[in-house]
């Protein structure tokens, strides 16, 4: 009788504790990330810093690769950021 | 009312000084325009200006030529507008002019103003914006096959950035499911298979690849399989959106279908995923078996050999044969794009530049012949279909060189499997008449001599 209520405990337990497990706002659906071909359509018609590019990497923490798409314009304050924080803690 | 003397000076002096303006402007339009014969301001024939520039070009007198294709131009301006559509057929002929002189600088002046003039036109006019873009992607792939052009790649992607603008104004104008976006889908499509092309001779695709203008995107370079699996997907995603492009349209038919699966397996085929290309060609016979097309036609759609990917998109019906008394006569198109032949339309009016050097060959279609498929296309129980059996019968001139070069290029082909009664079949004893690209390095032949 007590394993089987054990049992119950478990399993009632176990649903509620995997739903704690979720980030908050994770009901809400993620935004799709756009196919190759709208990213091509899209980058044809902007300026060059306004360009998007996807690819797929592998973030920290996980080994399951995710498409990410960025825009040019912010892949290049980026890059100027990290090598301006290179320089400062070199000099 | 007393007008001041001094205004109507001032008033003379401007009405004197505008006029001075516009006959010296009229005066100088044309640099060193020497002919007597017409003013920038009588309509007279710039089409007869313009034949005389396409004799000249065909006999190799470009200066010449560009002189009367530049008097056409300023003739057409003043006549016609600035944002005249009369001007594409000089600014074509004055465009490949220059790549035939190779003068990049004036290349790129000539395809910029091209832009900007289709730019000004889409909003107003989408039927000549759509005309004058055809035209200007058909330049734009000339320049980028032009093996001399240190700038191939750039010129490719700039003829992709322009369809896709063209299929966003047919978008907002015919709506995303008008029948009209299948060609330029397709073109795209081609393009990137033109793409993959150069991709296999590099390690990264560079920034070309990613912008029209000399932008280098710092550590966001794709490696050759990422650029290629790219290229695959979108090829992919658009021959399936043209498929449901069709599928919902009134022209929905059975062979329309057909049609349009054996793109999508074409596709794959050429990406090395023989397995799924396989299957589609059988759904494709199959589909069309169901709509009870008889024995006859089926032999005509899928009897023949055909070189893919199929250069045109036609919806409806099989592939017009290439060959001819019995001869498979094809015409290579660049030394850039080994294994492509030459885009229909490139040249408009212009003859095609042509080479004395073709081959004649003999070989078999086989499949499951892995060594002659992409290199993605390693593993042993993948479906593969290629040449086998390879021999020169003869070459023109008669030099191994020129036959070890047909060999080398015609292993490039790729062929669409021949089925019967839905079963891939080999096929045996195919003669093939292959003509070298214009721009394929024969110095070699010509130093021995």
């Amino acid at each position: 009788m007590c394993k089987l209520l054990r049992l119950l405990v478990m399993v009632l337990l176990v649903p509620v504790l995997l739903a704690g497990c979720l980030a908050p706002g994770a009901e809400s659906v993620e935004p799709r990330v756009p196919t190759d071909a709208e990213v091509e359509q899209y980058n044809a018609s902007v300026a060059p810093a306004e360009r998007i590019v996807c690819r797929r990497e592998i973030p920290v923490g996980s080994n399951i690769p995710k498409r990410l798409c960025r825009l040019v314009k912010d892949v290049e304050e980026t890059s100027t950021f990290h090598r301006e924080q290179l320089r400062r803690s070199l000099h | 009312m007393r007008i001041p003397a001094h205004r109507i000076l001032l008033l003379l002096t401007a009405v004197y000084v505008a006029c001075g303006i516009s006959v010296a402007f009229a005066q100088t339009a044309i640099p060193g325009n020497s002919q007597d014969s017409f003013d920038n301001f009588r309509p007279i024939d710039y089409e007869r200006l313009l034949e005389t520039a396409l004799v000249a070009i065909e006999s190799g007198e470009f200066e010449s030529a560009r002189q009367s294709i530049s008097d056409s131009l300023q003739i057409i301006k003043v006549n016609h507008g600035l944002l005249s559509v009369e001007q594409f057929p000089a600014l074509q002929l004055i465009t490949q002019t220059a790549i035939a002189q190779h003068d990049w600088p004036a290349l790129d002046q000539h395809l910029a103003y091209f832009e900007w003039l289709l730019g000004k036109l889409e909003p107003a006019d989408i039927e000549s914006y759509l005309s004058g873009a055809e035209i200007l992607n058909n330049l734009y792939l000339s320049a980028a096959a032009d093996s001399n052009n240190p700038q191939n790649a750039h010129y490719l992607i700039a003829a992709k950035q322009l369809n896709w603008r063209a299929v966003t104004a047919m978008e907002q104008r015919f709506g995303k499911t008008s029948l009209r976006l299948a060609p330029w889908l397709y073109d795209i499509v081609l393009t990137h298979y033109y793409q993959t092309t150069l991709t296999r001779r590099k390690g990264m695709t560079s920034y070309d690849y990613k912008s029209t203008t000399p932008v280098i995107v710092s550590g966001w370079s794709l490696s050759k399989n990422e650029s290629l699996e790219q290229s695959y997907s979108i090829g992919q995603e658009l021959l399936q959106r043209i498929r449901a492009l069709y599928a919902d349209s009134t022209a929905a038919s059975a062979s329309t279908d057909a049609q349009i699966l054996l793109l999508i397996a074409d596709w794959e085929l050429l990406f090395g995923k023989g397995n799924s290309a396989e299957a589609l060609y059988r759904m494709a016979y199959a589909s069309l078996q169901q709509a009870n097309v008889d024995k006859a036609t089926l032999l005509t759609w899928f009897a023949q050999p055909l070189i893919i990917p199929q250069r045109e998109f036609i919806a409806s019906g099989p592939v017009p044969p290439q060959r001819s008394n019995a001869t498979l006569n094809l015409i290579a198109w660049s030394a850039v794009f080994p294994g492509a032949l030459q885009p229909p339309g490139l040249a408009g009016n212009l003859a095609l530049p042509t080479t004395k050097f073709s081959a004649t060959a003999r070989l078999n279609l086989v499949s499951n012949n892995v060594s002659t498929l992409s290199s993605n296309a390693i593993a042993p129980n993948v479906f593969s279909y290629g040449i086998s059996n390879l021999s020169i019968e003869s070459m023109t001139p008669d030099n191994e060189l020129v036959a070890s070069m047909a060999r080398s290029q015609i292993a490039e082909l790729q062929f669409r499997p021949l089925l019967i009664d839905a079963t891939v079949i080999a096929a045996s004893d195919i003669r093939l008449h292959y003509v070298f690209a214009a721009d394929t390095d024969f110095s070699m032949l010509t130093d021995a001599k």
